[in-house]
């Protein structure tokens, strides 16, 4: 019913009318096209009504209550967190225990001011005092490092001169372990990947 | 007693209120679920992501604005990972059609222009669950999320010009669909 050479309206221009989707200049001539013709205004109404019955489409009953596994998953740590709980948390006491043992040594090493000597040794001693098991520990380890030390100083002048770094290298070692022991503690949530890892499906 | 709104209880849930969360489950697991079902077409699996969709938003919650409604946002994450979870199966799976029957069973006593609306809603329900992952993906996003094509264009990563062909030719199916019925 278009007047003389109008050409009808093609299917996509009156779904992506129907969508909302045409400029307003489009949409013009989309309006008055229908206001003229009869075909393409019962085509649009068959559209309308398509929309209609998927958008109407009833919700299937769920078979079974989710909630409680929903509860029952979020009430349980992840398996895999609660491992990597305890990694860290291994992590972190081991590097504690270094740093127990290692700051005397290493902080006369590096040779630090009297002032901080007693600082640290004040420290130890009350780490000692509330972990008493460590006095022995720390004394036996410390006592064998000193021997290897004077060993090496003794029998290889050579590889002193390597030697002067280690307390540097203790030191790396146990701040890596804590810094690791940190990441591991971290929230999952703050190293998410995003969703789009796979998107050629689509096109 | 007045039921709390769902504000109220996105707000406890993130006090550390579980349970809280749980009412939010009761109250939205059958939309979540149909969200599911009409993205991948088998009930245990949209069972399964339907809950693997809570609990991501139960992570996800602090990216939530509460001042907006909950249930189209839950809607959208279960949407997501159900695209991700299609995206990441391969080869394209078939269309099932153990399910056809369900609206089958008792409806003996429904007058008889409700059940005809009811079997033409089930035969639709059924065509969409028929067309290609991808069409079906449209579909859901642009006739029950409410998508525009640009944001359907970013959910899916594909231009606004597939996303407007990808619509045409799905709906032109279950055009096909629903006259070949009638
Ligand atoms: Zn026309």
């Amino acid at each position: 019913m278009s007047e003389g050479s109008t050409p009808h309206l093609d299917e996509e221009a009156l779904q992506a009318f129907l969508d909302g989707e045409i400029g307003p200049r489009e949409r013009e001539l989309v309006e008055s096209h229908l206001a003229a013709c009869g075909d393409c205004l019962s085509r649009l109404d068959d559209l309308r009504h398509l929309f209609r019955a998927i958008e109407a489409i009833p919700d299937l009953p769920l078979e079974r209550d989710l909630t409680p596994a929903v509860l029952h998953a979020l009430r349980r740590p992840r398996a895999g967190a609660a491992r990597l709980r305890w990694v860290a948390a291994l992590q972190l006491a081991f590097a504690a225990a270094i740093l127990i043992t290692a700051v005397p040594v290493v902080a006369s090493a590096l040779e630090v001011s009297a002032r901080m000597e007693s600082w640290v040794a004040a420290a130890q001693v009350v780490l000692q005092g509330s972990l008493g098991g460590w006095v022995a520990w720390r004394a036996s380890v410390e006592t064998a490092l000193a021997g290897l030390w004077q060993s090496m100083t003794k029998l290889r002048p050579a590889a002193t001169a390597v030697m002067d770094f280690w307390p540097w290298i203790v030191a790396f070692a146990v701040l890596g372990l804590m810094a690791n022991g940190i990441l591991l503690r971290w929230p999952r949530g703050s190293m998410r990947r995003p969703d789009s890892a796979h998107r050629g499906r689509w096109s | 007693m007045e039921e709390p709104t769902d504000r109220a209880l996105v707000l406890r849930t993130r006090q550390g209120d579980v349970d809280a969360f749980g009412e939010l489950v009761r109250r939205y697991q059958t939309s979540v679920f149909n969200v599911c079902y009409r993205l991948l077409g088998e009930r245990r699996e949209a069972e399964d992501l339907a809950q693997e969709a809570f609990l991501r938003a139960f992570r996800r919650l602090h990216t939530f604005d509460a001042d907006r409604p909950f249930g189209p946002w839950m809607r959208r994450v279960a949407a997501n990972l159900c695209l991700n979870h299609l995206s990441r199966a391969s080869p394209p799976r078939l269309p099932l059609q153990d399910e056809t029957d369900l609206a089958a069973g008792s409806t003996e006593r429904i007058p008889e222009a409700v059940r005809l609306r009811g079997e033409r809603a089930e035969m639709l329900r059924q065509a969409i669950l028929e067309l290609p992952a991808h069409y079906r993906a449209v579909i859901e996003l642009r006739h029950f999320h409410e998508m525009r094509y640009a944001e359907i264009s970013q959910a899916l990563g594909i231009p606004v010009s597939d996303v407007k062909s990808h619509l045409y030719r799905a709906r032109r199916k279950l055009a096909e669909r629903l006259e070949g019925h009638v």
